[in-house]
């Protein structure tokens, strides 16, 4: 008797709410991802399902979602901040502000960019892996990667800085 | 080896490590490595800030899971939609008792409604002083807890906190502004503006939309301007070019080598006049002055014979007639 882990659940999940943006897609797209899981549990040799084809399946379901939405994605915003000229204290912004700044600039990347930064620095898997998932070659992982990386980064340092 | 070279290490160590992460070269164990210092470490270097923001995220992220929410619905016993029509009557028996005045609920609040022409100084107790605007309302508790406090204005206000009080919340139109101990800033929100507009003097105050957890949530830090869009929920902030914001109180106007289209605009906006131009080019005329304690009257004056732009004000109009600019 196979099942689906809830750690793969929560993956599911996490890339699926990820790419669409918004919980509830992400919770429907999960139910049907298991679903699907769960109609393909014969077709394989053995009746393991790996988690790099749920994933893969996934990734596929929310970009075929991506293709069809009218509107596409949540209207970004675009936040500025600016320490004071006079802030010398070297206080830290709050954990809060710099997790809702990033994710708005991780939204905003390009899909790929944005699965293979999800898939590496958040579910933390090797290349091969994501390799797998994506069926992309190890290069092009790593030339998004380092896009989507420094595209962030670049960012976080305009909004993080005092000057703009 | 003291606490300080090694700890420069560490910080070269990060930095370096930091830097091969962007370029995508790092392995998922050096990936960890950086993982354990952002999310641990509470001094992180400025220059490092945008690595913390980044792996904190990842951090917060890697930790949502999956809740199956979704379930069929259930037949409702019918002893508990009993219960529940009861608890309803209740409410609503509640709900008139306390509209007829039976009750007096602890948390009452005090109302200043400014129709006047004149700024008002209300002291608040346990908070500090509000300076309000004309045609501004202002809805404060008349005893403030140890717990959320909400104070509700429309209109144009000054505030100015004496105390420590851990949790005020002030509610403008869709906006939500947290004011940090000891913060003096200015709140503008009339509902005929599309933005809510905050200027801070002094402290810090954190700004986010009412009911929107996921919205964008910042801290404006002093001599900064912010102001959150109403509809888009578009919130812009820089340092604080205006510098007169507060003439409405202080009756003060600065005009340093300001354009004349933006003098006119800080005119119409604090005696509620329109603005008309006949001469066009006349906007670009750089203005300077300083008045106090005057009337529109005596500004337009000061504006003609300090330059040589005929102006003429109808009461509700100022218009720009014809003229130069030297």
């Amino acid at each position: 008797m196979m099942d689906i882990s809830q750690q793969i659940k929560d993956k599911i999940y996490r890339l699926a709410l990820s790419l669409l943006g918004s919980k509830e897609d992400a919770e429907d797209l999960t139910q049907e991802v298991i679903i699907k899981i769960w109609a393909k549990r014969h077709d394989g040799k053995n009746n393991q399902i790996t988690e790099a084809l749920a994933l893969k399946i996934t990734r596929d379901l929310s970009l075929n979602i991506l293709k069809h939405r009218k509107v596409k994605r949540k209207k970004h915003r675009i936040m500025m901040l600016r320490r004071a000229n006079n802030g010398n204290e070297g206080n830290n912004y709050e954990n809060k502000d710099l997790i809702a700044i990033t994710k708005g600039l991780i939204q905003q990347l390009p899909d790929m960019q944005r699965t293979v930064i999800h898939l590496r620095d958040i579910e933390g898997f090797e290349f091969e892996e994501i390799q797998q998932i994506l069926e992309i070659d190890i290069n092009a992982i790593r030339m998004n990667l380092s896009r989507a990386r420094k595209k962030v980064r670049d960012e976080l340092r305009n909004i993080i800085n005092h000057g703009l | 080896m003291n606490l300080e070279t090694l700890l420069t290490m560490d910080y070269n160590r990060i930095k370096e490590l930091l830097e091969k992460y962007i370029e995508g070269s790092t392995s998922l164990q050096e990936e960890k490595q950086l993982a354990d210092y952002f999310t641990s470490e509470s001094d992180i270097p400025e220059d490092l800030e945008y690595g913390k923001a980044m792996f904190i995220y990842f951090d917060h992220s890697a930790r949502i899971t999956y809740q199956k929410a979704k379930q069929g619905r259930i037949q409702t016993p019918f002893w508990i939609t009993l219960a529940a029509s009861f608890i309803i009557l209740l409410g609503i028996g509640f709900l008139l008792m306390n509209k007829a005045g039976v009750l007096t609920p602890d948390d009452s609040m005090v109302v200043v409604n400014n129709f006047e022409n004149i700024v008002k100084e209300v002291d608040v107790p346990s908070f500090g002083k509000i300076w309000l605007n004309k045609k501004s309302k202002i809805s404060y508790p008349e005893k403030f807890s140890k717990n959320k406090n909400t104070i509700r204005i429309t209109g144009e206000a000054y505030f100015e906190l004496e105390k420590n009080i851990s949790d005020i919340n002030i509610i403008a139109d869709n906006a939500s502004i947290n004011p940090k101990a000891y913060s003096a800033f200015n709140l503008r929100s009339y509902r005929s503006s599309e933005s809510i507009e905050i200027t801070v003097q002094k402290g810090i105050i954190g700004v986010s939309y009412v009911n929107d957890k996921d919205g964008p949530s910042i801290l404006v830090k002093e001599n900064n301007y912010c102001s959150l869009h109403k509809e888009t929920k578009f919130i812009y902030v820089s340092a604080n070019l205006n510098e007169n914001y507060l003439a409405w109180k202080t009756g003060k106007f600065h005009f340093n080598d300001l354009p004349m289209a933006t003098v006119t605009d800080i005119l119409a906006r604090y005696y509620d006049v329109e603005v008309e131009y006949a001469e066009k080019s006349l906007a670009y005329c750089i203005v300077s002055g300083t008045y106090t304690a005057t009337s529109l009257e005596n500004i337009l004056e000061g504006i003609q014979s300090a330059t040589r732009i005929r102006i003429n004000n109808t009461g509700k109009k100022i218009q720009i007639l014809d003229g130069d600019c030297s």
